[in-house]
């Protein structure tokens, strides 16, 4: 069975969320974001997403990644949950990728620094191991419930 | 009574204003519908619409006395009863007559609002509508006199009348007088001519109703009715009027007509039908209740006088009692009354959320024991009800879209003949609802895409041919629900959009690189036609024209949390897709600037504002206070109180000029802080994300007219907050 990805990169690390999950690619425009203040620390802002108001996720901060490194934030992937549009912030979208099933492996938090409970699993393939993000994991419905 | 007074002496009180308007309006929809629809199938069906249309507006201008609108729609009533006997054509020119006929109408609904004459020329239309009926220029003043009766009639009023005989119908002569000393004579002349016409068609009438309305009368009426009754009736409803004495009322050259009672069953096609609705159509009184038939929701809701179909003519003289039943089951309320109880249920729902924070502080503190527990059973259950409340009020403001699209044939048609197009209009799912304020206010953007596609999107008939398609465009109207949203679509068979030819643009105008303009797909490209800067008329034939304040149409879109995309072929058509949420919550902010960003305060919880320059700070038990009114309002610095370690600190990009914005909430009151007041704004209130979740001292987010996103204060919230912030401070 195969699986696309749409794959990125941030904090050194590559990762991977399923293709059917990801709405859009937007370039990271600082002054396009409204900080909205009291809300949760890995909250970047809120986006005018085409008439929609959507969070933007500092995704870095929410996963307890460095932010020691070289690399410059250039993107943002606006995934779909439960109707719910997030805007997550990465460093640069690499493109799109196929792997199969069978490559992806059980999360190990020996590889990764990411709380094992975030990951769907590692996919590897003879250059590099993509991490896969378990959105609903991150966003837990019980997080994302109104009232 | 005065001949050149400067306004109109309606006899309508204030608040049956909007329930006429209401009526007025529908039935001049109707009536605009009905004549576009004559160009193309002028049957029984369609002239009996607007026929009923035009008698029940006239009965209406004349309950009030606007004689001028009574008289209009006469003539025009006149005419298509002169239409449904075959003798006048509707072609696109008598169209154009009764389209401007239908213009001035609207002139004179709004002289009914304002109560002001606004000086239209009636008297032209009504010429205009005389030359259609006889086919040449006549002058409307009568000239030749030829015998007939004991009253003078005019050549043509004489071949008029005898047309009526010749197709069998009644026609009746009658003569009323007053006496002298009667109160208001003229008034008494008026409603016997009202009463004619409600009973037929009035082809003579001397004095007119300008005199009469001029007071220029001898207290006789004398009156020729083509009848839709018989001579009893007509008599009977005569008698109806106060002081009113008749002298004679009789079958016009009684001789000539003898032998049209037999075989006259054939030709009662639609009279009949107003005979029902004679009795409904004044103005209701001091009730809300109209003669509305109940219709199941997804239908538009129609007086029974403006739209009943031919086909229920079986039901002769008097409303079925179905119809009577019917209309007790329905209520029309007035929009203001509707939007108080929004407005009241947007308040229960803030006590709601406020009962349902006391009540688990207090069961966090007491347990789940006796009281406690009843407490808690309790708001859950009023909780409960106020959502369903909150639901049916939502509904009730629910309309079908039909409001909107039953004004486009009219915009097509304009813009078509304006253009030298040809386009046929398909509607489809006009009974879809969404809430009334949306149709308001969606109303300009969709006429834009509509005048667009005609203008710009189909091709002239020539062009069609040429490249193998009918003359006549296709636009395709529709709308739908879609994922508890509404889906309005605008499809049309023209050119469509060259993707190339917008990369051109886009790079000629600097916006992209070649390099960058190619590597968008086809689909990206085409949606730069919403780019506020593509709009600049140099491009606009380049690529046909779209674009053309595309940006404006997208800009209120998303203002009303919608938003609008196109697909488009190349030869095949173009597709404008609309999406909007069912109901909109627009709530009238105050717009204020704090850092860099724009925050909304509800109008509704604002005292005043006044700049911080104006008044002295103290500080009372470690709380920064003004005096007030007398009294000591505590300050919420909203610089710190939204703090943030992301603000920007460092650079604030305005000229600050603070203020402070005195709220309430319940008989607490707070002196907000704020760097700049910016202005006052409708906002369309959107919940900030559930990821983010309920944040204190907001309470949603809204966009503003430049894309940006403004935040909306919670002011419960943020007074709560502010108590809590500062519980050492103990201000109250």
């Amino acid at each position: 069975m195969e699986e696309q990805l749409v794959v990125f990169n941030l904090s050194d690390e590559t990762y991977g969320v399923n293709i059917l999950q990801v709405e859009r690619i937007l370039s990271y425009q600082e002054d396009k974001i409204t900080v909205v203040p009291g809300a949760p620390n890995y909250v970047e802002g809120v986006l005018n997403l085409r008439g929609m108001i959507i969070p933007v996720i500092d995704l870095r901060y929410r996963l307890n990644l460095p932010y020691d490194t070289d690399e410059k934030t250039v993107d943002i992937v606006v995934v779909e949950l439960d109707g719910n549009q997030i805007g997550l912030i990465v460093d640069t979208v690499k493109g799109v990728q196929k792997i199969s099933a069978d490559t992806v492996e059980p999360p190990s938090p020996l590889i990764t620094g990411v709380d094992a409970a975030y990951i769907r699993g590692i996919a590897r393939d003879e250059v590099q191991n993509i991490i896969l993000l378990d959105l609903p994991q991150i966003f837990p419905k019980s997080e994302r419930a109104t009232d | 009574m005065e001949e050149e007074s400067k306004f109109f002496d309606f006899d309508l009180e204030e608040d049956e204003l909007d329930i006429l308007m209401e009526d007025v309006n529908e039935l001049l929809q109707d009536l605009e519908t009905g004549i576009l629809q004559l160009e193309e199938k002028a049957d029984v069906e369609v002239i009996g619409v607007i026929f009923r249309s035009a008698h029940t507006l006239k009965a209406l201008a004349g309950t009030i006395g606007h004689y001028q609108m009574a008289e209009l729609t006469h003539a025009m009533e006149n005419l298509f009863e002169a239409m449904r006997d075959g003798v006048i054509k509707p072609t696109a020119e008598v169209a154009d007559d009764l389209l401007d006929a239908l213009d001035t109408l609207k002139i004179q609904r709004d002289e009914i609002f304002t109560r002001e004459r606004s000086g239209v020329d009636v008297d032209t239309i009504l010429e205009q509508i005389h030359d259609l009926m006889h086919g040449e220029k006549k002058p409307v003043v009568q000239e030749k006199e030829v015998s007939g009766g004991d009253h003078p009639l005019t050549s043509e009023q004489v071949v008029q009348i005898e047309q009526y005989l010749q197709a069998r119908r009644v026609v009746l002569e009658a003569k009323v007088f007053v006496a002298p000393n009667t109160f208001a004579p003229a008034a008494r002349l008026s409603q016997a001519a009202m009463a004619a016409m409600d009973a037929g068609t009035v082809i003579v009438q001397d004095p007119t109703m300008d005199d009469l309305a001029n007071i220029k009368h001898d207290n006789k009426l004398y009156l020729i009715v083509v009848a839709d009754e018989e001579l009893e009736d007509v008599k009977k409803i005569l008698e109806e009027v106060v002081d009113l004495t008749i002298d004679y009322i009789r079958p016009y050259r009684e001789e000539e007509i003898e032998s049209r009672f037999e075989d006259d069953e054939d030709e009662e096609e639609f009279e009949d039908e107003e005979i029902d609705t004679l009795g409904q159509i004044s103005i209701p009184d001091t009730e809300y209740f109209t003669e509305t038939p109940v219709v199941s929701p997804s239908q538009k809701v129609v007086p029974v006088s403006g739209k009943t179909t031919p086909s229920r003519t079986k039901s002769k003289r008097r409303p079925s009692r179905d119809a009577k039943i019917a209309k007790d089951k329905t209520v029309r309320i007035s929009v203001e009354r509707l939007d108080n109880l929004m407005n009241l249920v947007g308040e229960l729902v803030t006590d709601r959320n406020r009962l349902v924070q006391v009540e688990s502080v207090l069961r966090a503190q007491y347990g789940k024991e006796g009281d406690i527990s009843q407490l808690t059973e309790m708001t859950t259950h009023f909780g409960r009800v106020i959502d369903q409340l909150q639901e049916e009020v939502m509904r009730a403001r629910m309309l079908p879209i039909a409001h909107l699209f039953d004004k486009v044939p009219r915009v097509v048609r304009d813009v078509a003949r304006a253009v030298g197009k040809q386009v046929r209009m398909v509607v489809e799912g006009e009974a879809t609802e969404l809430d009334r304020s949306l149709i308001e206010v969606i109303n300009d953007p969709l006429v834009h895409l509509i005048r667009n596609a005609v203008d710009h999107g189909i091709e002239t008939p020539e062009d069609r041919i040429d490249s193998g398609k009918e003359p006549t465009g296709i636009l395709c109207l529709s709308a739908d629900h879609v994922e508890g949203q509404i889906q309005i679509t605008i499809q049309d068979d023209g050119k469509g959009i060259d993707p190339n030819t917008i990369r051109n643009v886009v790079v000629k105008k600097g916006i992209l690189t070649e390099e960058e303009a190619n590597q968008l797909d086809d689909e990206d490209a085409i949606d730069f036609i919403f780019r506020p800067n593509l709009s600049s008329s140099d491009t606009v034939t380049e690529y046909s024209g779209r674009g053309v304040g595309l940006d404006v149409v997208r800009t209120s879109i998303e203002q009303l949390s919608g938003s609008v995309v196109v697909e488009s072929q190349i030869g095949v058509g173009t597709i404008f897709s609309v999406t909007l949420p069912l109901t909109l919550a627009i709530v009238d902010a105050m717009l204020v600037k704090v850092r860099n960003t724009v925050y909304a305060i509800p109008l509704s919880s604002i005292i005043e504002s006044l700049y911080l320059s104006e008044v002295t700070i103290s500080t009372v038990r470690k709380q920064p206070t003004i005096r007030w009114r007398d009294s000591i309002l505590p300050l919420l610095d909203l610089r710190k109180f939204f703090d943030h370690p992301r603000m920007k600190h460092g650079k604030v990009d305005i000229v600050v000029k603070p203020a402070v914005v005195t709220v309430t909430w319940g008989k607490l009151k707070v002196g907000l802080v704020v760097d700049k007041i910016i202005g006052n704004q409708g906002i369309v209130v959107k919940s900030l994300s559930p990821v983010i979740g309920e944040i204190p001292g907001l309470s949603g987010a809204a966009i503003l007219g430049d894309g940006s996103i403004c935040l909306i204060l919670d002011i419960p919230g943020l007074i709560n907050s502010a108590l809590q912030f500062r519980k050492q401070g103990g201000f109250a």
